[in-house]
């Protein structure tokens, strides 16, 4: 296992020519006349390799170029620049061996027939990636138990909730056994509870097929969760490509050391210590949540535990979310 | 063969899934045919050449022109502009089946569930207006046929040309509907082409030509 780079991508870019139109009534008669256009790098000079089985996971913000990339990678997009391979195929080429060997759910669209029971989805899509009966009987039946999905399949899609309607696209994308799995935001609009589902879906179908999973998220959650691996892209360019942990090794600055106290203490006495996030001092309560940084953590620790009437002393990573957003706002790529 | 015969089957399935909308569907037709008739039949209430044709050879013109609609005009790419436009069309596209193939056998799907239909309710109208029929000679039956079969042809031709402009826009409704009502005119839907004013003629073969 992750021996063989089976998607390969080098100095990837692919641009867009898009009309920028100036504001109001008289921007759009000009605009009948003459329109200005402006190159938009959607993606620019990325390079990666994805060995079989890896679950990896895309960051970045809206724009950035992450469902560009996915669309480049299964064929939907031509690159304007790079080379591209997808298990030994060039994606673009359309070739059907290819086709049948992976898939792309994408949470904001749907393959599933919107008036008809998924069911029939599924059927069509036994045929069309010419599944046996007996592989499709046993898949089904696997990603159905799965997903906990056996009394909806007869349902119209139309009236499925969108969990269950996203439990159904991925059940669709699935039925052949594809080999690498794209994922476009697969668990948004979904409840957290919904969210937790599907992440343990897709962790249970990364294990039992060895399948190649990459993902792209707004929530951290799914990254964290799943993925090892992070690349990190801002604005078409790719600012980090590796473990999860080195990101909040690399980027985070501070600790967060959650403190209760056995009695009252003074604001200005915790001061010293750090930067003070939350300070409560009610009745029956005294806590206090203070930044710290990272190299001094457990000195500061030590320190508070010391000097104040510490009942529960709790050191934190900040939130990875917390991370990213800083490493964003910042620019420190 | 056997996914192109399953996406029509699901065409079909999915055209009857709102049978109000079916109903309203197959009325218009239905309607269109009927009061083409009887204003056709109320003008030979008094008088047996109209035009140079018989009551017989005008309404059998107007019962072959209903087929003929059917068959030709009928098709399945409304929504290939919206489909392009949002995006919708990239599942079709990543999977291993000729995108072509599959438009051809949805288009398929509906011309057979529109002429099924069709006939269905032409033998309504012939119940209502029992008219004799004069059928086209029949030593022009195999190039009628090739004329109906490229018509066809070039119909899913031009809806497909009419499905790109998906590509700047999601809306292709306004210029097709400008479109199908001069095709509808000028292949004769209405009436044939022979009653009009030889100038109206001329302009018609010029500008069809």
């Amino acid at each position: 296992m992750f021996q063989q780079p089976i998607i390969k991508v080098q100095n990837l870019k692919r641009h867009f020519k898009v009309y920028k139109k100036q504001p109001g009534l008289m921007g759009s008669i000009k605009s009948l006349f003459k329109r200005k256009y402006e190159t938009v790098k959607a993606v620019d000079d990325i390079s990666f390799e994805i060995k079989q089985g890896e679950i990896v996971g895309f960051i970045g913000q809206n724009g950035a170029g992450k469902t560009t990339t996915l669309k480049v990678l299964s064929g939907l997009l031509y690159p304007t620049a790079g080379a591209v391979s997808v298990l030994g195929f060039n994606p673009w080429d359309r070739k059907s061996k290819f086709q049948k060997q992976f898939a792309l759910v994408m949470g904001q669209k749907n393959q599933l027939w919107w008036d008809l029971p998924a069911m029939e989805t599924f059927l069509l899509n036994k045929a069309i990636y010419e599944v046996p009966d007996e592989q499709f009987e046993k898949t089904l039946n696997k990603l159905v138990d799965l997903l906990k999905v056996s009394e909806i399949l007869n349902i119209q899609v139309r009236k499925l909730s969108l969990g269950q309607r996203m439990k159904c696209e991925l059940i669709a994308a699935l039925l052949h056994n594809p080999k690498v799995l794209f994922l476009d935001e697969p668990t948004i609009g979904l409840d957290v509870v919904m969210q937790k589902n599907l992440r343990d879906f897709i962790k249970a179908y990364n294990k039992e097929f060895k399948a190649t999973v990459i993902l792209t998220s707004h929530y951290m959650n799914d990254v964290k969760e799943l993925c090892e691996r992070a690349i990190v892209i801002d604005k078409g360019k790719l600012i980090f490509d590796g473990k999860l942990q080195d990101i909040i090794n690399k980027y985070a600055r501070n600790k967060i050391l959650s403190l209760v106290f056995s009695k009252e203490v003074v604001k200005k006495d915790l001061k010293k210590f750090g930067e003070i996030k939350e300070f409560s001092q009610d009745n029956s309560s005294y806590t206090a949540t203070i930044l710290v940084s990272r190299k001094k953590a457990a000195l500061v620790a030590s320190d508070l535990l010391k000097e104040l009437p510490i009942e529960d002393l709790n050191i934190e990573e900040p939130p990875i979310e917390a991370i990213i957003r800083e490493v964003f706002q910042s620019g420190n790529v | 063969m056997y996914k192109y015969w399953l996406i029509a089957q699901l065409f079909w399935q999915d055209s009857l899934v709102y049978r109000a909308s079916f109903l309203m569907w197959r009325l218009r037709s239905f309607t269109s045919t009927l009061i083409s008739l009887s204003v056709w039949s109320a003008i030979y209430q008094h008088q047996s050449q109209v035009f140079n044709y018989s009551q017989p050879a005008m309404l059998s013109y107007i019962f072959l022109t209903a087929i003929l609609h059917s068959l030709i005009l009928s098709t399945s790419l409304h929504s290939l502009a919206n489909e392009i436009y949002s995006g919708q069309i990239s599942f079709n596209l990543l999977k291993p089946i000729n995108f072509m193939g599959m438009l051809i056998s949805q288009e398929l799907a509906d011309k057979a569930i529109n002429i099924i239909f069709a006939i269905g309710e032409i033998n309504l109208l012939y119940l209502i207006f029992k008219p004799s029929f004069i059928l086209p000679p029949s030593n022009t039956i195999l190039i009628f046929i090739f004329w109906v079969a490229l018509g066809i042809i070039i119909h899913f031709i031009i809806n497909l040309l009419f499905g790109t402009i998906g590509f700047w826009s999601p809306d292709s409704w306004g210029p097709k509907f400008l479109f199908f009502m001069l095709i509808e005119f000028t292949a004769g839907k209405l009436y044939p082409l022979d009653i009009l004013p030889q100038i109206i003629q001329k302009i018609i073969s010029k500008v069809v030509i």
